[in-house]
C-alpha cells in the first residue's frame, strides 16, 4: 500500500511490522503442516489398524480353513483305512468260486468237446515295494524293527489264477470255437492254444489240445456273471 | 438478515497527541458520524518528552480499557514541539538527507525526513525541486512507537501536526479551483503555534513558532472524555454565537464560523504579528501566484475570540475560526458531553485531519 509522503512511521517500526506477519504466517503455515503431519499420521494409523484387523481376521479365517482341511485330511485318511478294511474283508470271501468257474468253461464248451485235464493253480502276488528314497544304486535294507512297528496295515492278498486245459475235439473248428469263446469271456486274459494234434481216443481219431489261460488278481466271477445276466 | 461473526470494522483511531492535550477520535464504519472521541487535557507547562510519553502511556492504557474504541489500529499525531519544518530547494542531484544535515542544524542527530514536493508549475523551468521538509528526531519518535506497540496499537501511520491541519480542511477545498486558493491556518496552541499554508487540500508551507501569551479569558475550553464538561459554545464577548458564512450559498454555516469585527480586540505581542507577517511574506515569495484568501483559526487558543480578531486585523485578512469536526454527525457518539456537537471545536482540528486520513485509509 503506498504510504502518504509526509508519514513519519519509522522503516524500522514497519519492517517490524512486516517480519511479525510474515513469522504469523509462517508459524501458521508450519501449525497447519504440523497439523496435516499430525492427521496425517493418525489417519495412516487408523489406516494400520485396518489393515492388522484385516490381517487377524484372515489369519482367524486361515486357521478355521486349516481345521477344516485337517479335519478333511483325517476323514479322508480314514476313508481310505476303511477302504482298505472293506478291501481286505473282501478278500476273505472267494470271488472266483470253482465250480462256477468250472461252470464257465464247461458251458462254452461246444458239442463233442471234452476235457482231459483241468488244472487251476493260485499264485499269491507280491505287493509292490514302497518307492526307494536315496539313490538309485543304494543296496536295499530290511525294514528296521521301529518301522515295521510303524507299518501296521495289512495288505490284503492278490492272486492270480493259472488254468491249464487239456481237452480233445472232433475237429480244429471246435477247438476254434471253444478257444473264441473262451477268449470272449471276460475273466479270462492270455487265452493261449499251446498245441492241437492228431490223436486216437477210443480208436476214434481226435484233435486234442491244450489251452492255457489266467485269470486277474481284479477278478470277479459276480461281476462277470451279474454282466452276463445283463448282455442280451 | 446477515449473521455477523465480528463486530464492524472503524477506521483507526485517530490520536492527536498534542502538547496541550491528548485527543482520540474515531469515526463509524461509514465515515459519517464520529463513533467516539476523547480528550484529556495536560498541564499548561512547558513541553518536556519523558513527561508527556507518561501521560501518553497512561491515556493509552485508559483507551485500551475502555470499550467504546473499536479496534487496535492508530494514526498518530505527535507534538508540534518535536517537528522541524522547513521549505528547501534541492538542486539537481542533491539529497534530502543531506541537504537536511546541512540546512537544518535543529533536526538533530539522524533525524526522520519526510518532504512534501510543492514545486510551483509556474518556476518549473527553474531546475530543481521546492520541497517542504519535516524532520523529527528518530529516536523521539520510536519512543512514541514503542509506548503505542507497548499497548498492542498497530500503527497505521505517524503524522506532523501540519499535515493533519490542511487535511482537517480538505473537505471545503476539495474543487479544482480551490487550488489556486491559498488558507493560511494559525494553530493557536497552548505553548507553540503551527503556521501552514495550503493550496487547496495541499500543505505548501508550514513553520511552528512559540505562541506568545494570549488572553484565553472568553475560551470555553470544552472537553470530552475523562473530564467534566462545561458544556457552553464560545462567544465574541457579547453572548453571540461565533457564526460561519458558507462560500457557496453566502450564509452561516457552523463548520467555519468567522471571527466578527468589533470592539473588543485583545492585545497580540507585536512581536507574534510579525512572525505571522514573515510567514506570509515568505508564502508570497514562494508563490506570490498564489494570493492568501483567508485565515483559518485552529487550536485551543481560536477559543478565544479576542485574540483571533485581533490578529486578523493585524493581518488585514479575513478569518474563520475552523470547526473541523462540524461535518461528521456526532450526535450517536460515546460522548460524556450532551451538547458536544453544537459546539466550536476548533482544538479537535489535528484529530479531525488524522481522523480523515484513517478513514481515507480505511476505504482503501
Amino acid at each position: 500500500m503506498k504510504r502518504p509522503a509526509d508519514d513519519f512511521l519509522p522503516d524500522e517500526y514497519i519492517d517490524h511490522r512486516l517480519d511479525r506477519r510474515m513469522h504469523v504466517a509462517a508459524m501458521a503455515l508450519f501449525t497447519v503442516v504440523l497439523a496435516g503431519v499430525a492427521v496425517a499420521f493418525f489417519v495412516t494409523r487408523s489406516d494400520w489398524h485396518h489393515v492388522r484387523d484385516v490381517r487377524d481376521q484372515i489369519s482367524i479365517r486361515y486357521e478355521e480353513a486349516a481345521d477344516q482341511v485337517r479335519t478333511l485330511t483325517e476323514l479322508e485318511t480314514r476313508q481310505a483305512r476303511i477302504a482298505e478294511r472293506a478291501e481286505l474283508a473282501a478278500s476273505l470271501i472267494d470271488r472266483l468260486p470253482r465250480s462256477v468257474l468250472l461252470a464257465e468253461f464247461i458251458n462254452r464248451m461246444p458239442p463233442g468237446l471234452g476235457l482231459l485235464e483241468f488244472e487251476l493253480e493260485s499264485h499269491r502276488m507280491q505287493t509292490a515295494s514302497q518307492p526307494q528314497s536315496g539313490p538309485a544304486n543304494r543296496p536295499a535294507r530290511a525294514a528296521t524293527a521301529s518301522e515295521a512297528a510303524e507299518d501296521t496295515r495289512t495288505v490284503a492278498p492278490r492272486w492270480r489264477t493259472e488254468i491249464s486245459l487239456l481237452g480233445f475235439a472232433p475237429t480244429d473248428v471246435h477247438v476254434s470255437a471253444f478257444l473264441s469263446a473262451l477268449n470272449n469271456h471276460p475273466l479270462l486274459e492270455d487265452v493261449t492254444l499251446q498245441f492241437s494234434e492228431e490223436t486216437e481216443l477210443n480208436e476214434l481219431p481226435v484233435r486234442q489240445f491244450r489251452i492255457v489261460t489266467s485269470i486277474g488278481p481284479d477278478a470277479d466271477c459276480r461281476i462277470s456273471t451279474l454282466a452276463g445276466a445283463n448282455s442280451p | 438478515m446477515r449473521l455477523r461473526m465480528r463486530r464492524p470494522q472503524l477506521p483507526p483511531i485517530a490520536a492527536d497527541l498534542g502538547s496541550s492535550g491528548l485527543r482520540f477520535l474515531q469515526l463509524d464504519q461509514l465515515g459519517r458520524g464520529i463513533a467516539a472521541a476523547s480528550e484529556q487535557a495536560l498541564p499548561s507547562e512547558p513541553f518536556d518528552v519523558d513527561r508527556h510519553l507518561a501521560a501518553t502511556d497512561a491515556a493509552l492504557a485508559d483507551l485500551s480499557a475502555d470499550r467504546a474504541w473499536t479496534g487496535r489500529r492508530v494514526v498518530v499525531a505527535l507534538p508540534a514541539e518535536l517537528v522541524s519544518m522547513m521549505h528547501l530547494r534541492l538542486e539537481s542531484g542533491e539529497d534530502l538527507q543531506t541537504a537536511v544535515q546541512s540546512r537544518m542544524p535543529d533536526a538533530g542527530v539522524d533525524p526522520l525526513v519526510r518532504s512534501i514536493d510543492v514545486s510551483s508549475p509556474f518556476k518549473s523551468g527553474r531546475g530543481g525541486v521546492d520541497v517542504l521538509c519535516l524532520a523529527m528526531p528518530r529516536e523521539t519518535v520510536l519512543r512514541y512507537v514503542g509506548i503505542l506497540h507497548g499497548h498492542k496499537f498497530d500503527i497505521a501511520g505517524v503524522y506532523a501536526p501540519a499535515s493533519m491541519i490542511a487535511r482537517a480542511f480538505q473537505h471545503v477545498n476539495r474543487r479544482e479551483a480551490d487550488v489556486d486558493a491559498c488558507t493560511m491556518y494559525i494553530d493557536l496552541s497552548p505553548g507553540r503555534s503551527t503556521i501552514a499554508f495550503a493550496h487547496g487540500p495541499s500543505l505548501v508551507a508550514a513553520r511552528t513558532t512559540e505562541t506568545p501569551p494570549l488572553d484565553l479569558s472568553d475560551a470555553a475550553a470544552p472537553t470530552v472524555g475523562t473530564v467534566p464538561v462545561a458544556a457552553q459554545a464560545p462567544t465574541d464577548g457579547d453572548g453571540n454565537l461565533l457564526t460561519a458564512i458558507n462560500r457557496r450559498v453566502e450564509q452561516a454555516a457552523p463548520s467555519m464560523p468567522p471571527v466578527r469585527d468589533s470592539s473588543g480586540r485583545a492585545e497580540i505581542p507585536p512581536a507574534y504579528c510579525d512572525e505571522l507577517r514573515m510567514c506570509m511574506r515568505h508564502h508570497q515569495s514562494l508563490f506570490g501566484e498564489t494570493p492568501i484568501n483567508r485565515v483559518v483559526f485552529t487550536g485551543q487558543g481560536a477559543l478565544a475570540a479576542g485574540p483571533c480578531r485581533g490578529i486578523a486585523q493585524a493581518l488585514g485578512l479575513p478569518a474563520q475560526v475552523g470547526d473541523p469536526l462540524a461535518r461528521w454527525d456526532a450526535s450517536a457518539a460515546a460522548i460524556d458531553c450532551p451538547d458536544w456537537h453544537h459546539q466550536l471545536r476548533p482544538q479537535w482540528t489535528v484529530a479531525a485531519g488524522l481522523a480523515t486520513e484513517s478513514d481515507e485509509e480505511h476505504r482503501q
